[in-house]
């Protein structure tokens, strides 16, 4: 067996190898065990009915725009279930194909209750701050609470229009 | 304001569950039922795992995910972790199986609403259906940021959702009443 002087070399050789393996095979096997009565609790549990979102025709949400506009995005919710729904959408963080991360600041109800059969339409506004680089901007609308449920969203954004010689020349 | 498409998306039920007033009942009648059984380390461990996955999902959001990071970068990005493991609350929450928090209150609110009521309390008991292959998997490791986020989503929905009950027959601000202000209680014998 090879045994080094060195503090800070990893110890080598058949024994410690195999101390390595038992060691992991003992943290997966905890780690398992509990995921495995964690779901097992779960699924013994009362269920609590949810709601999934059924897709439309529409691939998603698009819009565009130029920087210091404001772009509008629509979107119609018909509550097809029996009892009252909640609807609370957010957005994520859009990203553009350049690598650019936009947070937007959006303007929209956050919480809206939506009765059996009734058809709610949520319009978000998206201001464009003045310094967003042009790009295709994607991310996603979030409606929390449905199981993974989220709308894609496409902004894409213009470089800001050039300003004009006669209006310099008036200044 | 610039144009732009509009989609039309429906809200249904999830497959093999059917969300009306009977299984709302049912479930929370369930909850209710099954909480003498369990233990209170287990039913509060099952409530921070809850928080944990709210919070792991709200941070996917703009909103969440700039307030998980201002959280970080600040002193409860560090107390709140060391607080966490020291007190081994990440073993109390990763032993349970997290509580769908927000479901569970979108659907005590629909109960508050709901038309037939009546008629289903006097079907109790109603047995609750179990969870069953419906329940999500629990997920990587609660952690303590997850978990406050999770609760401050979940605070806000609740204060959203009594408000939103509140709204049809709330008195608009500053409204003033003239006269004796209606009586709360019957007189009693004292005060007559």
């Amino acid at each position: 067996m090879k045994v080094s002087n060195d503090a800070e070399a990893a110890p080598t050789g058949p024994l410690s190898e195999l101390f390595h393996l038992q060691t992991e095979f003992q943290a997966r096997l905890a780690e398992e065990t509990l995921r495995y009565l964690r779901r097992l609790q779960g699924t013994l549990g009362p269920a609590a009915p949810g709601t999934v979102l059924s897709p439309g025709p529409g691939d998603g949400l698009r819009a565009a725009g130029a920087p210091g506009e404001t772009v509008v995005l629509s979107l119609e919710l018909e509550n097809l279930q029996r009892v009252h729904c909640v609807v609370s959408p957010q957005l994520t963080p859009l990203v553009s194909t350049e690598g650019a991360t936009w947070f937007p600041a959006a303007e929209t109800a956050p919480y809206r209750l939506v009765a059996p059969g009734e058809t709610t339409v949520l319009t978000l506004a998206l201001p464009l701050p003045g310094v967003l680089p042009p790009g295709c901007y994607r991310g996603a609308l979030v409606l929390q609470g449905f199981r993974d449920g989220a709308v894609a969203i496409e902004v894409a954004v213009s470089a800001p229009a050039p300003v004009r010689r006669a209006a310099r020349r008036r200044g | 304001m610039s144009p732009a498409t509009a989609d039309r998306l429906r809200l249904v039920d999830a497959p093999d569950e059917s969300r009306t007033t009977t299984t709302l009942v049912a479930s929370l009648a369930g909850r209710l039922g099954v909480l003498p059984l369990v233990s209170g380390a287990m039913a509060v461990g099952s409530l921070v795992s809850g928080f944990a996955a709210l919070g792991r999902q709200v941070g996917r959001t703009v909103e969440g995910a700039q307030l998980r990071r201002a959280l970080e970068a600040g002193r409860p990005g560090v107390n709140g972790p060391v607080l966490w493991r020291a007190l081994r609350l990440d073993e109390l929450a990763a032993s349970a199986a997290p509580s769908p928090v927000l479901d569970q209150l979108r659907n005590d609110l629909a109960l508050l609403l709901a038309g037939d009521l009546d008629e289903t309390l006097a079907l109790m008991p109603i047995p609750p259906q179990p969870a069953g292959a419906s329940v999500p998997d629990a997920g990587p490791r609660p952690e303590f940021l997850d978990c406050m986020l999770g609760m401050w989503a979940f605070g806000r929905e609740l204060a959203w959702a009594v408000e939103a009950l509140a709204a049809p027959t709330l008195d608009p601000a500053g409204a003033v009443e003239t006269g004796a202000p209606p009586a709360r209680e019957a007189p009693g014998p004292v005060l007559r």
